[in-house]
């Protein structure tokens, strides 16, 4: 993989927390990568050092190979949408495409004009007089059309019908086959992009927990249930991410280690499934929640209901 | 130099606020001014030099719109991929072109002024008569430098608020007024009231209203340049 951006050994400590803590991850140029996490976990930090918004406590990120804290050379080649953005009271709807037209060098007014009439957004309406939902489609709107070799979007959805984000990921699809460039996504709605997604990059109380391409995630952890003793026979051969027991029984996420697969679980006595991201990323953020490492088979626990 | 001038660009798009309501405020403050002077007769009242500092509404109006540009438009900016520094030089530019215009536009009307006999009433409004000199090129100057020092003491308070908060702007008046206030006893305690006003009353206008304004916005300039680096959107 080639990676157009890069981060080294970052730590941002804000007075009071550490955001992100001795980080190291690299972006996959012309690929969509899924930056996930839960709330606080540093996802947004993340992406306002990449753009050069903030600059990290110590570490070092490169983008396009610079810094690009202050560097217009690197930061017009970027585009980051993010959730809540601000825009000057005054602004119309249009005001905020044109300013975006003069700005982004690839910027693409008809893809713009149809994103408008796509998500129905009046142009002449005072963006502060937009719903909640509509201001997050200016964002969408500016992303997309801003062509921009790397484009961030930070919960680009915030208040977006379903209607409305599934367009939003059809025309990303869209226009990213067109034209592939690199893409972040930062999201709480795991399933409804997972097919989207062509990297994984999970952190959690900044830290990695998770950088993997999306292919290689799949099938890479089972969810099994059984027999209390033979789950914990099977997630003491692998690797054991989240357990809750009934009685004798026991349902377990687990991840596959040394090439195991489902078969492997069939041949333990268990039933089982495929855990898709989301279920994945809940049990892995669960798990450093829990703050335990969890090969052993002492996990297990009770679950009462 | 393109972003900066794009920059430069992003003030001006939807121009009723940065050019209208500076003006939309100067023009209420001068019809007020206006009707008092007709109807209180105060050319006989205060003489001939009388005079209003309801131009001052002007001043504080386009410091008010660059203190915007930073706290508004700054984040925007910042959103579609500017730089801090790019987009610090091209509200620079615009600050000082558009004292360079205001200068220009009060120098006009401060002629017109003159011709009309103060509006029909004796009015000194577009330029006070301490600060009305007779060759039009300098009104220029002497109307627009401290328009200079207004737009940067705007763009300077608007740092303050972006990168501190509330809290820094509590702070800045506070400091201020101790400043100030402790000069004020400082001058006091030396019984040096005349010696300073001597010593106002032997500087030109040239210095007062060209030189230091042209000063007080420069300090600015560097101090919010400065300031501006690390303000986060």
């Amino acid at each position: 993989m080639t990676a157009v951006a890069t981060v080294q050994d970052v730590t941002m400590r804000f007075r009071d927390n550490t955001a992100l803590d001795h980080i190291s991850a690299a972006i996959e140029q012309d690929a969509i990568t899924g930056l996930l996490g839960r709330n606080g976990a540093g996802k947004t930090t993340l992406m306002q050092l990449l753009t050069g918004h903030r600059v990290p406590t110590s570490g070092r990120i490169e983008v396009f190979g610079a810094r690009p804290h202050e560097n217009d050379a690197v930061l017009s080649r970027m585009c980051f949408v993010k959730e809540g953005q601000r825009y000057p009271d005054h602004f119309r709807v249009r005001d905020a495409l044109d300013s975006a037209a003069m700005l982004f060098p690839a910027w693409d007014a008809g893809l713009a004009q149809s994103l408008l009439s796509d998500f129905d957004l009046p142009p002449k309406r005072p963006i502060k007089k937009l719903s909640r939902g509509m201001n997050s489609a200016v964002g969408i709107v500016i992303g997309l059309a801003s062509r921009a070799p790397v484009t961030l979007f930070d919960e680009p959805y915030l208040g977006l019908d379903a209607v409305a984000r599934q367009l939003f990921y059809d025309r990303l699809l869209a226009d990213y086959a067109e034209n592939p460039r690199t893409v972040v996504l930062s999201t709480h709605l795991i399933e409804e992009i997972a097919s989207l997604l062509e990297h994984v990059l999970l952190i959690d109380r900044g830290r990695v927990l998770l950088d993997a391409d999306a292919e290689s995630l799949r099938g890479s952890a089972l969810t099994v249930t059984g027999p209390r003793d033979k789950v914990a026979a099977f997630a003491g051969r692998n690797e054991l991410l989240h357990s809750e027991s009934l009685g004798g029984h026991s349902r377990a996420v687990i991840r596959l280690r040394n090439g195991a697969h489902g078969d492997d679980a069939r041949a333990a006595g268990l039933s089982w499934e495929t855990t898709n991201l989301q279920q994945l990323v809940v049990a892995m953020s669960l798990q450093t929640a829990q703050g335990r490492p969890s090969t052993s088979t002492d996990d297990l626990e009770e679950v009462t209901r | 130099m393109n972003r900066v001038l794009a920059a430069s660009r992003l003030q001006l798009v939807h121009p009723a606020v940065i050019l209208g309501v500076p003006w939309a405020v100067v023009a209420s403050s001068f019809v007020i001014n206006w009707a008092v002077w007709s109807v209180a007769d105060l050319r006989h009242q205060a003489g001939e030099d009388g005079f209003t500092g309801g131009i001052l509404a002007l001043y504080v109006t386009v410091a008010l719109v660059f203190v915007q540009a930073v706290t508004q438009l700054l984040p925007f900016a910042m959103g579609v991929s500017l730089s801090r520094r790019s987009y610090w030089m091209g509200t620079a530019l615009v600050g000082i072109l558009s004292s360079v215009g205001y200068g220009l536009v009060l120098a006009v009307l401060s002629r017109i002024e003159s011709a009309t006999d103060g509006w029909g009433v004796g009015l000194k409004f577009w330029a006070p008569v301490p600060l009305r000199v007779h060759n039009f090129f300098l009104q220029i100057l002497v109307s627009g430098a401290p328009m200079l020092a207004f737009v940067f003491a705007g763009i300077g308070i608007g740092v303050v608020f972006k990168r501190w908060g509330p809290t820094g702007l509590w702070t800045l008046s506070i400091l201020g007024t101790l400043l100030l206030g402790g000069l004020a006893v400082l001058i006091t305690w030396l019984h040096a009231w005349r010696d300073v006003g001597r010593w106002l009353a032997d500087q030109s206008l040239g210095t007062l209203a060209i030189g230091v304004p042209v000063a007080i916005a420069a300090v600015l300039a560097a101090l919010s340049f400065q300031g501006i680096r690390r303000v986060v959107p």
